[in-house]
């Protein structure tokens, strides 16, 4: 049997082939596209874990029932103080809290960058060294002092590279470059009311890391010097605590610790939360290349059940001899579905192999293209063996279901008329 | 062993209806050899494909070994067909692109009769005189030596009757002879009911048995 089968592939060799062909394309973007989902979640998660672990929770005073009057107000009233990290602390699970205080004045940024002078204003946020430890890309001490250590928001970074460098046709920035840069700060003065206030101090800053573990909006920066700045210019005022990182002892108890410190009267923020709703959103992605992939499968049927038909039209009278030496329609079906079975795998084969090439040669390119405009580098394609293996199965499947309607015809051909001249 | 009875086969082809048999009836006997005469048309090939299961009667029964063949489900009417039925076509009809051997072997694809099946071709081959030419391909061969090749694949599963339409039809007039005679000796040696559709009385002659239509 499995001899006339090849045989018939053989002597069918172009319309195989054109079957071939679709199935190859329908396979190579059915891996494409599998592998552009699962490579857009894994970065996307990938992101929102960097930015928040599993086992961290963002605690900030919860606007909704404090109300904005009474957070700027003198009033502790929904406000992180003392007493309240205190009660944090004593929740189980807890295992570590970071406070990040804020510099309550105008401050002002200068920098050199391509011989050209920036300078703009910005916000400075302060954490202890155990939180951004792992952002600081040299071993340069957190408590180092002339110049002091900077950590710059990544998004900023991408910001510049996209909105500003990428149209305006400036050079763009990347983190490498910028390691090591050092910038004057100016605390207690904006360059956008610069009569309000005069360039009292001018401070060293030197580039670190970067991170948008703490705030996109400005430059994170030592605690203790933003404690020492909120002392100097705000007549010894200490230091608003503006947000909380509570990081719990495993990734199973952050729900349960967020939802106690949520009864502390704060908003909590963590990665196990936000995910049903990127999730959500991710769903649409997949939604979209679904339905694209699906008119390509369309397509593909519709061309696979065309070349069979035509196929089977050509063979009329074969099918019709096989049928007078003693075939049943059972036998003429099995026939034409192996062909089909043997020209799907192969096909789908190919087409997930070169998916798979494909992917590469962009993965290639497009890294090049995302690192021009600083967009995270993550593997744009992410073809795993389960995916391979997922449109390979597909793709046999697909062009069984399509054979199975001018097998079925084939096999219901009256011997004597497919027979006769 | 098969009874024809009262069979009529219409057509029907551009709204109109033709008749290829009216009231057509017939006893076919064990091991006769029978020739169908008639000028193209008289519905000789109908009245074959009737008798081999490969068409039905519009009205009327064929019955084998009394069973009413017509009646039968698809896969015992392949089996009647396989394994009681040679075919031997005017047009060959051979797998250009199998070998000799293959095109011989292949109705022993549909049944369960593996067993020294290829020892059985090839003395099936010595008999039809091609046994030289076993590994060539079928559309390597003359006209003569593809009706050989397929007077050899109609007698592999041991068939009671031989069906063979105009078998002479595409060959010229030695050759003709050639599978006249070889039939003639394979019906004798093989026990088989032998039905031959001709137009060509010289041909008829050699059954023992003439219906003309």
């Amino acid at each position: 049997m499995i001899n006339l089968v090849v045989k018939n592939i053989k002597e069918n060799y172009s319309r195989a082939l054109l079957a071939g062909l679709s199935i190859i394309i329908a396979t190579a973007a059915l891996t494409i596209f599998l592998g552009l989902e699962a490579g857009i979640k894994n970065a996307t998660f990938n992101e929102l874990e960097k930015k928040s672990p599993l086992t961290q929770i963002t605690v900030r005073p919860d606007i909704e029932k404090t109300g904005i009057i009474s957070l700027l107000g003198k009033s502790s009233k929904g406000k992180i103080t003392t007493d309240k990290i205190e009660d944090i602390e004593k929740i189980d699970g807890v295992k570590e809290i970071h406070p990040e205080i804020q510099f309550n004045h105008f401050a002002s940024l200068e920098a050199s960058i391509f011989g050209f002078g920036f300078e703009t204003d910005s916000m400075l946020f302060g954490v202890p060294y155990n939180f951004i430890k792992n952002d600081l890309q040299n071993t340069k001490d957190w408590e180092e002092k002339d110049p002091y250590p900077a950590i710059i928001p990544k998004t900023l970074l991408d910001l510049y590279n996209v909105t500003i460098a990428a149209p305006q046709g400036l050079p763009t920035l990347s983190e490498e470059g910028l390691i090591g840069k050092e910038i004057t700060l100016y605390p207690n003065y904006s360059t956008f009311f610069p009569g309000m206030n005069t360039k009292k101090e001018e401070i060293t800053l030197e580039v670190v890391g970067f991170s948008d573990k703490v705030n996109l909006l400005g430059v994170t920066l030592p605690d203790e010097l933003i404690k020492n700045l909120n002392q100097k210019y705000s007549n010894n005022k200490e230091s608003q605590v503006v947000e909380l990182f509570v990081e719990v002892e495993d990734a199973s108890l952050t729900k349960t610790v967020a939802e106690k410190i949520e009864k502390l009267g704060f908003s909590t923020k963590y990665f196990q939360k936000n995910l049903q709703d990127v999730e959500a959103k991710l769903s649409y992605l997949s939604i979209s290349l679904g339905a694209i992939n699906f008119i390509i499968l369309l397509t593909t049927t519709i061309a696979i059940i065309s070349t069979f038909l035509a196929t089977i039209q050509e063979r009329k009278k074969e099918i019709g001899l096989l049928r007078a030496i003693g075939a049943t329609k059972f036998h003429i079906k099995k026939i034409i579905l192996t062909e089909a079975l043997i020209i799907g795998f192969l096909a789908s084969t190919i087409g997930s192999l070169s998916g798979l090439l494909m992917s590469k040669v962009i993965n290639q390119y497009g890294i090049l293209q995302l690192e021009k405009i600083a967009f995270p580098s993550e593997i744009l394609f992410q073809i795993s063996p389960q995916i391979i293996l997922t449109s390979i199965i597909f793709g046999t499947i697909l062009t069984l279901i399509s054979v199975y309607l001018p097998a079925r015809k084939a096999a219901n051909l009256s011997p004597f008329e497919a027979l006769k001249k | 062993m098969i009874t024809i009875s009262k069979i009529t086969k219409n057509y029907k082809s551009g709204g109109k209806s033709y008749n290829a048999l009216a009231n057509f009836s017939l006893k076919i006997k064990p091991n006769e050899f029978i020739a169908l005469l008639g000028p193209s048309g008289s519905g000789k090939t109908t009245l074959l494909s009737i008798i081999g299961g490969l068409d039905s009667p519009t009205n009327g029964t064929v019955s084998f070994k009394n069973k009413n063949i017509h009646k039968l489900s698809d896969k015992i009417l392949s089996n009647y067909r396989n394994n009681e039925i040679g075919f031997i076509f005017q047009e060959f009809h051979l797998e250009p692109n199998l070998t000799v051997l293959d095109n011989i072997l292949l109705p022993t694809h549909f049944n369960d009769k593996k067993k020294n099946k290829k020892e059985k071709a090839t003395k099936l081959l010595k008999e039809v005189g091609l046994f030289k030419k076993i590994s060539r391909k079928a559309n390597e061969l003359s006209g003569g030596e593809k009706q050989r090749v397929a007077i050899a694949r109609a007698l592999i599963n041991d068939p009671s009757i031989i069906l063979a339409d105009e078998p002479t039809g595409n060959l010229d007039k030695e050759t003709g002879k050639i599978i006249i005679n070889l039939l003639k000796s394979l019906h004798k040696n093989h026990k088989v009911t032998l039905i031959i559709a001709t137009h060509d009385d010289k041909i008829a002659k050699a059954a023992n048995k003439i219906i003309k239509l």
